[in-house]
């Protein structure tokens, strides 16, 4: 780089000879030999004879305007090449064709400073978009990851769950068991009280027939039945309400079937959201994590 | 014949727009070529100019942290542009916009100088002249030329580097701003 930099706007000699060849027409020829051969260096000398002179300093003409086109347009290209934009082809002491296309380089140097501005300006909004994808992803990373944790966390929670239903459950069914037997206590009082009921009336019976001395027993007889009367009564109340407490538990039971099913559904798709989430393969965390490592590559 | 130092005048000289002085020296900055627009508006003859060094037009209103600024970049390889105002024989002055360049041979080894000097616009002069003038002044304040130029030459790096900018892009300024005929 710094070699073509060294070089713009120099012009290289083929054949390094004096500036100014003196003499006549050989002179001349020789200069147009060597302009030919790419030597700008070579010019003629002052001569004697007027029409010499006079194309001598012609062809100097010429090899000025040569030279300084030579120079002007190897250097302006070399530095629009570069980037260094600001300099021009100087158009002006150039006539004609050469400032048609000293005009055309400097056209051309107008569309390479502004393909290297929308360049500049593309790699610029390039540069904005990717770190934003960078800063994007790190968040993406960084939340999956916390879903990850948060899903997890939340399956140890529902086996905890899970677990203190199984004991509910277990106390139902002891409730329930407790309720059988009371029905079958009930059921044992009921026939005390029945059969009591009928000793009560015959023993009313045998009072009577036994007249006077009879009475007071009968007095006791009476009194032992409505007992009878009033436990065989509170029984079947008891056994009404067991029955109900029976009902109660089986609906219990049923409704904790019910959310040990809903728990479950639950505990599904929390192993889902933490292995879509987390750092496993196919992870969103490792997806976003390789995004970020990507998009870096790309930015350096 | 060496011809004796010219006495600045205020007399300013010009050439035509479509005209280039063209001159060419060697290492040393000694004339090998001058065209017939340098040879008219320099008011020297050939014989004159031709083996003499190109410091024979140098004016004194000068500053020559230019021509050190020029002289570091052609010998380095590159090529300079710099508003130079110029001293005829007759003592007038001219204004010209130089284009330095290196002549190497075909082994890349520099053989020479060449310039050529295009007709600046009056008001890329009036851009020039004051920063001229700044370092100028800095020289007259030094007894030797080398102290002088030293100085001047660390006031025109200071001047450049307070822009923000490098000589390039600051001759380059002017030119794009004021050249509009140059384009």
């Amino acid at each position: 780089m710094r070699q073509l930099l060294r070089r713009s706007g120099t012009v290289t000699v083929v054949d390094p000879g004096p500036a100014t060849s003196t003499g006549g027409l050989d002179a001349i020829v020789d200069v147009l030999h060597r302009a030919a051969a790419g030597d700008f260096e070579a010019r003629t000398a002052e001569s004697d004879d007027p029409a010499l002179d006079e194309a001598g300093r012609a062809l100097n003409s010429l090899l000025d305007v040569v030279d300084a086109f030579v120079r002007e347009s190897g250097a302006a290209l070399a530095a629009s090449a570069r980037g260094r934009f600001h300099r021009t082809f100087v158009e002006r002491g150039l006539p004609g064709a050469y400032r048609d296309g000293a005009r055309r380089i400097n056209d051309a140097r107008d569309l390479l400073r502004a393909a290297d501005e929308a360049a500049t300006e593309e790699a610029e909004v390039r540069s904005v978009i990717v770190a934003q994808a960078v800063e994007v992803s790190q968040h993406v990373a960084a939340a999956s990851t916390e879903l990850g944790a948060s899903a997890q966390s939340l399956r140890g929670t529902v086996s905890a769950g899970v677990d203190e239903l199984g004991t509910t459950v277990d106390l139902v069914h002891r409730l329930e068991d407790a309720s059988t037997r009371i029905d079958e206590a009930v059921t044992l009082i009921l026939e005390v009280a029945s059969r009591t009921r009928l000793l009560a009336l015959n023993a009313t019976i045998e009072a009577a027939r036994a007249g006077e001395h009879g009475k007071a027993f009968g007095v006791v007889a009476d009194e032992v039945r409505q007992l009878s009367d009033r436990v065989a009564a509170s029984s079947a109340d008891i056994s009404a309400q067991v029955d109900e407490a029976q009902a109660v538990s089986r609906e219990v039971s049923t409704s904790i079937s019910r959310v040990a099913a809903l728990i479950a559904e639950i505990d599904a798709e929390a192993t889902g959201v933490s292995s879509a989430a987390g750092h496993a393969e196919g992870g969103l965390a490792r997806m976003a994590e390789s995004l970020r490592a990507d998009i870096g590559r790309f930015a350096e | 014949m060496r011809p004796p130092a010219a006495r600045p005048t205020s007399q300013e000289r010009t050439f035509a727009r479509e005209e280039i002085i063209v001159s060419k020296t060697d290492l040393r900055g000694h004339l090998t070529y001058a065209n017939d627009v340098f040879v008219r508006v320099s008011g020297y003859t050939r014989r004159e100019l031709l083996g003499r060094p190109h410091s024979l037009i140098r004016h004194p209103d000068m500053p020559r942290a230019v021509f050190r600024t020029l002289w570091d970049t052609v010998q380095s390889g590159d090529e300079i542009f710099a508003y130079v105002k110029n001293l005829a024989a007759d003592g007038s002055f001219y204004w010209v916009l130089a284009h330095v360049t290196p002549s190497t041979d075909a082994h890349g080894v520099p053989v020479g100088y060449h310039s050529n000097r295009r007709l600046p616009e009056p008001a890329a002069i009036r851009a020039v002249e004051p920063v001229y003038a700044l370092l100028l002044a800095e020289e007259q304040r030094h007894p030797t030329g080398n102290a002088a130029v030293d100085a001047s030459s660390a006031l025109l790096r200071d001047w450049l580097d307070e822009r923000r900018t490098t000589y390039d892009e600051w001759v380059w300024s002017v030119i794009n701003a004021h050249e509009g005929g140059a384009r």
